[in-house]
């Protein structure tokens, strides 16, 4: 047998093929030519500030549109929030006004942990006039054990000329081990 | 106000009104979206939520930052981050003031918490941005990042290190912030690996480094690497806002731990090889896993070693493994000529021109391939649907990413200034599609502005014939009239006043009766009739004086309640008027829309101006790529040709001598064979 030959240089090959994986890929960058890092830099830069102005123009068209369609006068917000949902797995929510249903849910297990992880949803959005109504919440959900069962809230209030914002908390009641609906209104 | 409620619909309590922390409230509606793994959408939350509240809290605008971050909006993030310190010092003085003015406890104790928190926060972020800068390449913008960052605790100094490392990398930062008293030392593999590396090229000039290389590397391949825990903002700025579940960390960290201590053993055979020392190599990369992502090179320098190590048949299988599964990669075309290198030298020279020849037309289909490429390329229209994957994996919310099919492409991607502008056209295509969307609306909101201007006509006309009619001003004057006379009847105590109308009747009746009996006078005797007369006037007075009361409160609530409602009308009258005086508002409207609907038609122009530069500037460095793909093909074309060309050169010498030998005259024996 006999040794191979005609592999010249070809340690000083491997070295540079296995610098160039990898952790020390990123540090090699400062090393690539400054014209065409600018550029890309600047192209960067460019997509950024476009996509700047998308987000504030979506935010813009989003109070516009909630301007025309929901004006503080008649606004009405409902919104659903969780406590740490350890005697009640929210499944779905039915919300009445008045005994006519304006909104429902049913709630997707990551809804449902993003809930209990501290988010609030913004069930319904709509317009009333002014005048007293009543609110009646039924949600659905599972206790501890596996077992269906119900929560309910009703909850009278008066709609003036200023928005309104609602929160039902599925709230957990360590004395009673079982969860209620707690029915806040938003003190703007 | 809080109401509770139970399966009955019974129980309702009410508590004092304390104003809602509407902060907190909208902070945690991004998060409803955020814990979807919907970041996005939880940024454009946050981003209303700043329009409507005018400021966001500390912890508000550092969940911005971060959301700001994962959508690649590095610069508002960094503002965001700049002007952080202002924000705390805000709050600290809001909180002091609210201390003495206020004994709300729950307030100051929760203000005191985030302030707390806030300066770890900070860094996280610092910290993540500066990551960010450096996968784009942005080498200035990580180093100013790093310099923003001006305490640091036991528990970030390592990520602090590595990320100092690779922004200053081959230097050093001399201004690196001390080592805190508690910190470990230098735990992390990722700044032990970063260490070895600058010895190794510290080694290039004085060789004793390569002991202390060695050692370091020694020391990393065989300790066991576990990823720490991540908390919800550690999550949120450094794992680009992805959710992942416990099970998916854990499977992501054990790959992580085996991806370091392979990279260690690689570059420990690395420096064996480079020393000669190939018998440690091959030991080195006998056992290495063949699952590591690191295969490909670790594949090479087997082979490599064990040649040297005059394993061939090893080396053989390897070359030929390496070459076959790697077509499109250069350590498989360095394998491929040394496979023929080998076969020609370890076998027969006609198997080492057979494995020549089949070596050169496996490059001249790579070359054919690479031209297919080019001019595949070269012909696309779009680049993101250029040869692309069947599957492209994107959550919802998530920005998508570009997925070749073509081998070529994949290895050019491996650039990563080629992958973020691919990144970038990307982006910007979802971008216009959320314009497409925007545009939707705009449309609507045209709509909805017409029928609002047509509604608040109808309402004008219906106002101003009201008003002609003076129906609401003649109700309000027959209503203080009827006041008036109840305030006087009342004041009066006129038991009559009252009188239903049959008692009115039995009234005019018993005035008439009075009335005849005084016209007949003395002309009979009417004393009998008097004291009828004076009998049912009592009793009537009598019931009118017991009914009184009652009637007197009837009245009385009857025009509460006509007051209240002529107030109920007053304030729709008000609405109305209102409405139909705010002509300003629906100006407003219309404005906005027409804003809207120019920026749109701008920024859609904008972004398509931006994709047109950036698809440019691809097909230039693809094609610079397939250039130099080119020019190494074309090499390894030509070496393999050399090679052929001496194998045959040695063949015809061996004709010669064989000849010779065979020839009468000639007793030269031959020292090869075929």
């Amino acid at each position: 047998m006999k040794k191979i030959n005609g592999v010249k240089n070809f340690t000083a090959l491997i070295s540079a093929l296995l610098l160039a994986i990898s952790f020390s890929s990123i540090a090699e960058e400062s090393a690539m030519s400054s014209s065409e890092n600018k550029s890309n830099t600047e192209l960067a830069l460019e997509l950024e500030q476009l996509k700047s102005q998308v987000l504030k123009l979506n935010r813009e068209l989003f109070i516009l549109e909630e301007d025309l369609l929901f004006p503080a006068s008649t606004q009405l917000a409902v919104f659903v929030s969780v406590d740490t949902g350890k005697f009640f797995a929210i499944d779905s929510v039915e919300v009445k006004i008045n005994d006519k249903e304006v909104a429902g849910f049913l709630y997707t297990e990551r809804q449902r942990k993003a809930l209990e992880q501290g988010g609030i949803q913004k069930l319904y959005l709509g317009n009333l006039k002014m005048g007293e109504y009543q609110l009646t919440a039924i949600f659905t959900g599972l206790d501890p054990e596996g077992r269906t069962v119900k929560r309910a809230a009703s909850y009278d209030f008066e709609k003036d000329d200023e928005a309104l914002m609602i929160e039902l908390k599925v709230v957990d009641n360590t004395n009673s081990y079982r969860s209620q609906v707690v029915v806040e209104e938003w003190v703007l | 106000m809080l109401a509770y409620g139970q399966s009955d619909l019974s129980e309702v309590e009410t508590s004092k009104l304390v104003k809602t922390d509407l902060q907190d409230k909208y902070y945690r509606q991004a998060l409803f979206y955020y814990f979807q793994n919907n970041p996005a959408k939880a940024l454009a939350q946050v981003e209303q939520s700043k329009a409507k509240l005018t400021d966001l809290d500390s912890r508000s605008a550092l969940f911005e930052a971060g959301l700001q971050l994962s959508a690649g909006l590095l610069q508002p993030a960094k503002q965001t981050l700049i002007n952080f310190d202002s924000l705390l010092e805000k709050e600290r003085v809001a909180a002091e003031q609210a201390n003495l003015t206020d004994d709300n406890d729950e307030y100051i104790e929760k203000h005191q918490k985030r302030a707390v928190k806030a300066n770890e926060l900070r860094l996280i972020a610092l910290l993540s941005l500066t990551n960010q800068y450096l996968a784009q390449g942005d080498i200035t913008q990580a180093k100013d990042t790093l310099a923003r960052i001006t305490s640091i605790s036991a528990l970030y100094y390592p990520e602090y290190l590595v990320l100092n490392q690779l922004a200053y990398w081959p230097q050093q930062n001399h201004n690196l912030l001390a080592k805190p008293e508690d910190s470990v030392d230098e735990s992390s593999p990722y700044i032990q690996l970063n260490n070895a590396l600058r010895l190794i090229e510290l080694a290039q000039a004085d060789t004793a480094q390569y002991d202390v290389a060695i050692a370091a590397l020694q020391k990393i391949k065989i300790t066991p690497w576990h990823d720490e825990e991540s908390n919800f903002w550690k999550t949120l700025f450094i794992d680009d806002g992805k959710i992942t579940s416990s099970e998916e960390q854990h499977k992501i960290a054990k790959l992580q731990g085996q991806a370091i201590q392979d990279y260690a053993r690689l570059l420990l055979a690395q420096i064996y090889i480079s020393q000669q020392q190939y018998d440690l190599a091959f030991i080195e990369l006998k056992t290495f896993p063949s699952e590591s992502p690191y295969k490909e090179s670790a594949l090479f320098l087997f082979a490599f070693a064990s040649q040297q190590v005059e394993q061939y048949n090893i080396a053989f299988n390897l070359l030929n493994l390496l070459y076959k599964n790697y077509p499109y990669s250069p350590l498989g075309w360095q394998s491929a000529e040394l496979m023929a290198q080998q076969v020609s030298e370890q076998q027969s020279l006609a198997q080492g021109v057979s494995a020549y020849q089949t070596i050169e037309s496996f490059f001249l289909q790579r070359q054919k391939d690479l031209n297919d490429f080019a001019l595949a390329f070269n012909q696309s229209d779009n680049l993101l649907t250029f040869s692309m994957a069947d599957e492209v994996v994107a959550g919802e919310g998530n920005s998508t990413q570009y997925l070749p099919q073509s081998v070529w492409l994949q290895q050019a991607l491996l650039d990563v200034d080629l992958a973020s502008l691919y990144q970038g056209l990307t982006d910007i295509d979802e971008q216009t599609a959320r314009l497409e969307l925007l545009t939707d609306k705009t449309a609507w909101l045209a709509e909805i502005i017409v029928l609002n201007q047509t509604r608040k006509v109808k309402i004008v006309v219906s106002k101003k014939l009201r008003d002609e009619q003076g129906t609401f001003t003649l109700l309000l004057n027959e209503r203080d009239r009827l006041a008036a006379l109840l305030n006087k009847q009342l004041a009066d105590e006129e038991i009559t006043a009252f009188a239903n109308d049959d008692e009115r009747d039995w009234l005019v009746r018993i005035e008439n009766s009075h009335n005849a009996l005084n016209a007949i006078g003395d002309q009979r005797n009417t004393e009998e009739y008097k004291e009828r007369l004076a009998r049912v006037e009592g009793a009537l007075t009598w019931q009118l004086a017991q009914q009184y009361p009652q009637r007197a409160w009837s009245h009385s609530k009857q025009l509460q309640q006509l007051n209240k409602a002529i107030a109920d009308v007053t304030a729709q009258q008000k609405s109305i008027d209102k409405l139909s005086n705010n002509q300003d508002a629906i100006e407003l409207s219309i404005q906005k829309h027409k804003k809207s609907e120019v920026q749109l038609n701008s920024l859609l122009s904008k972004l398509a101006q931006l994709r047109a530069n950036i698809s440019a500037k691809i097909r230039q460095k693809v094609n610079a790529y397939i250039a130099d793909q080119k020019v190494i093909l074309a090499d390894h074309v030509l070496t393999t040709r050399q090679g052929m060309a001496k194998v045959l050169e040695r063949m015809a010498q061996v004709d010669k001598r064989m000849e010779m030998t065979l020839a009468p005259t000639s007793n030269q024996p031959t020292t090869e064979a075929y």
